[in-house]
């Protein structure tokens, strides 16, 4: 039988010893991934993820998050979700109490505190002083009135900042990929981010979407992404991977298959994170060496493993 | 060579025509997908597309739509938006205005009225309808203000939403679907729904959900779902179609492998879909009834109605 363990990204790394902290005491994989990422959510120094991180456009943090269950494949979703740090808490809560599976914006938030989720400020001084940077390179009083937001927006798309946004967009995000698998033999992902730093209100990225960033099913492994989520979107990347994986490719090629048909859309790049039904594990980079963090029930402290870099 | 065709649900077959209309002065496979939908968005006879869709149990019309082009696999979608009708041209801006996918709610709105999209009441009398018979339904002593957020705050709590909406919800969803190949093998899909009726507020279905309510290839075919979105956004039931097509399926069998999954899941609820391979064969089917679907190339007058497949839980 597979020792209990859970893995994540490298933005986890001193976090992943909470869920492997539940799973010793017998927990379930979904109650140490939800630990996990709660304290990668609480952190304000992670400007990827939960509170402090990177705003939108206009200075507003918005949270995408998802968790799924290997066992039912039932999964739980949220995306622009403002004035709460524990998303995945609260798409757990999608998951539990709701026939849908995914919420967003003011219904996302509307429902938080429906089951009980304390409101919460995501701001720090870091995001402070981005929304200020923005309103002072912006024309004057143009980011303070409602109706001039959009004019905002229009000259951002219309009028050459789109190259800007292009160039600062390029490497600002950041997301937290937690997984793990119990005595059960039960998989669980969980994925948590504030998306693409500067986005448009309102943009999704592959974190809450199931199939894209985030996958799993007892029978073959587990997989999340982070990245450019639109490239994970539109190849549905974590889906395929658990579906490399049924076909019977090892780890290592499916990585490999995977980051390469992100290669061939010449538009970006993204990681991602894998384990298998023997509890393998594996990550993988398109832009440089890719590590990851292991604990099992009897680790004492995350232990560095090494994943491949897939060239194009 | 194949004709340049659309196919549609039956939502869209009084609509097809326009489509095909834009094909013949010239225009591109994505432009007659769009106005195909358009016009779908537009009627108020659908009654889960569009003006007049079915609204959430706050008695709002919230709209999700996609598009995507199997040349190039881009993609553009919007989901939660509430004060404008033709959600497919926006999803299409997304596509070609922003680095991104998809933009839902209020930040789909700001980039709507960015674009110069113009507002649009998606009430009609009879969601207006709806919304009053729900509250009625889910209280019997409705305070004034039921419509406000903190009511349905309440409801959730005291758990009476839930038990009213696992009476209601199973069959309560309707999108259209529009499939659409030129004559050089260019797929495009389009989706747009109001989603499932008497959903949560925010609720967003498998419709602009790229991989799951829509997906295309150009090297191996198109597909577009429409039911229960919760189950195909679980299966990616749209992408996971176009892989077995990749793995060498014929439409049938990958269509009738995908259905397969979708009832092993056994959760209440079914899935209908639409779908193209690259070859220019149209399928449909649905796991619950009889399947039909809508199709007309640049040189018919009218759609001609043709059957699909039945994919039955064994």
């Amino acid at each position: 039988m597979v020792k209990p363990f859970i893995i994540g990204t490298r933005n986890a790394r001193d976090m992943i010893h909470l869920g492997a902290k539940v799973l010793r005491e017998g927990g379930s994989a979904m109650d140490a991934v939800e630990a996990a990422v709660n304290a990668v959510e609480d952190n304000p120094l992670d400007s990827g993820v939960g509170v402090g991180g990177t705003p939108n456009l206009l200075g507003v943090t918005q949270l995408d998050a998802s968790i799924m269950d290997g066992g039912t494949r039932r999964s739980g979703a949220v995306a622009g979700l403002e004035n709460v740090a524990h998303a995945i808490s609260v798409a757990r809560k999608v998951l539990e109490l709701t026939p849908h599976d995914l919420l967003v914006g003011p219904g996302a938030e509307m429902f938080a505190r429906a089951v009980g989720i304390e409101k919460s400020d995501l701001s720090t001084e870091r995001t402070r002083k981005i929304a200020a940077a923005m309103r002072a390179g912006s024309p004057e009083g143009i980011m303070d009135d409602e109706k001039e937001r959009e004019r905002f927006l229009r000259m951002w798309l219309e009028e050459g900042r789109g190259e800007w946004y292009k160039k600062i967009t390029q490497e600002e995000w950041g997301t937290v990929n937690i997984m793990a698998m119990d005595a059960n033999g039960d998989m669980c992902v969980g994925v948590s981010t504030s998306g693409l730093g500067y986005k448009l209100p309102g943009r999704v990225g592959d974190s809450p979407y199931i199939g894209a960033g985030n996958y799993c099913d007892n029978r073959f492994g587990s997989a999340a992404c982070t990245g450019k989520g639109e490239l994970a979107i539109r190849l549905s990347s974590a889906r395929m991977i658990v579906s490399y994986l049924e076909n019977g490719l090892t780890l290592k090629g499916v990585v490999r298959k995977a980051l390469k048909d992100v290669h061939s859309l010449q538009d970006g790049t993204i990681s991602c994170l894998v384990f298998d039904g023997e509890g393998n594990t594996m990550s993988g980079s398109m832009t440089g060496e890719s590590i990851h963090y292991y604990m099992d029930v009897d680790s004492e402290g995350p232990e560095e493993r090494k994943g491949v870099w897939v060239k194009p | 060579m194949v004709k340049s065709f659309l196919i549609g649900t039956r939502n869209a077959s009084p609509h097809l025509h326009e489509g095909i209309e834009v094909l013949r002065k010239g225009g591109s496979i994505m432009d007659a997908v769009e106005t195909a939908v358009r016009g779908i968005e537009e009627s108020t006879e659908s009654g889960n597309v569009g003006v007049g869709g079915a609204p959430t149990i706050l008695g709002d019309v919230e709209l999700d739509a996609s598009i995507m082009e199997g040349a190039t696999l881009r993609t553009g979608a919007v989901a939660s938006v509430s004060k404008y009708v033709h959600v497919i041209s926006i999803a299409r801006k997304v596509m070609e205005e922003t680095p991104h996918v998809l933009l839902v709610g209020d930040g789909a709105h700001r980039f709507a009225r960015a674009m110069g999209f113009e507002e649009w009441d998606l009430s009609t009398e009879r969601t207006r309808m709806i919304g009053e018979a729900i509250a009625k339904d889910i209280a019997e002593d409705l305070p004034d203000d039921f419509r406000g957020k903190d009511y349905y705050v309440q409801a959730i709590k005291s758990q009476k939403l839930h038990e009213w909406y696992k009476r209601l919800s199973n069959e309560q969803y309707g999108t259209t679907n529009v499939i659409g190949m030129d004559s050089d093998g260019n797929i495009v899909v389009g989706v747009s729904t109001s989603g499932m009726s008497w959903k949560y507020p925010g609720r967003v279905g498998d419709s602009p959900i790229i991989g799951a309510g829509n997906y295309c290839d150009n090297r191996y075919g198109g597909v577009a779902c429409t039911g229960k979105g919760e189950l195909s956004i679980r299966l990616l039931t749209a992408r996971m179609t176009i892989k077995y097509l990749e793995e060498g399926m014929s439409l049938e069998a990958a269509i009738t492998k995908s259905f397969n999954e979708i009832h092993n899941l056994k959760e209440t609820g079914t899935m209908q879909c639409i779908a193209v391979d690259k070859d220019g064969n149209t399928i449909s089917a649905s796991s619950a009834r009889e399947s039909t679907h809508w199709y007309m190339d640049v040189d018919m007058d009218e759609p001609e109605e043709r059957p699909g497949i039945w994919v039955k839980d064994e």
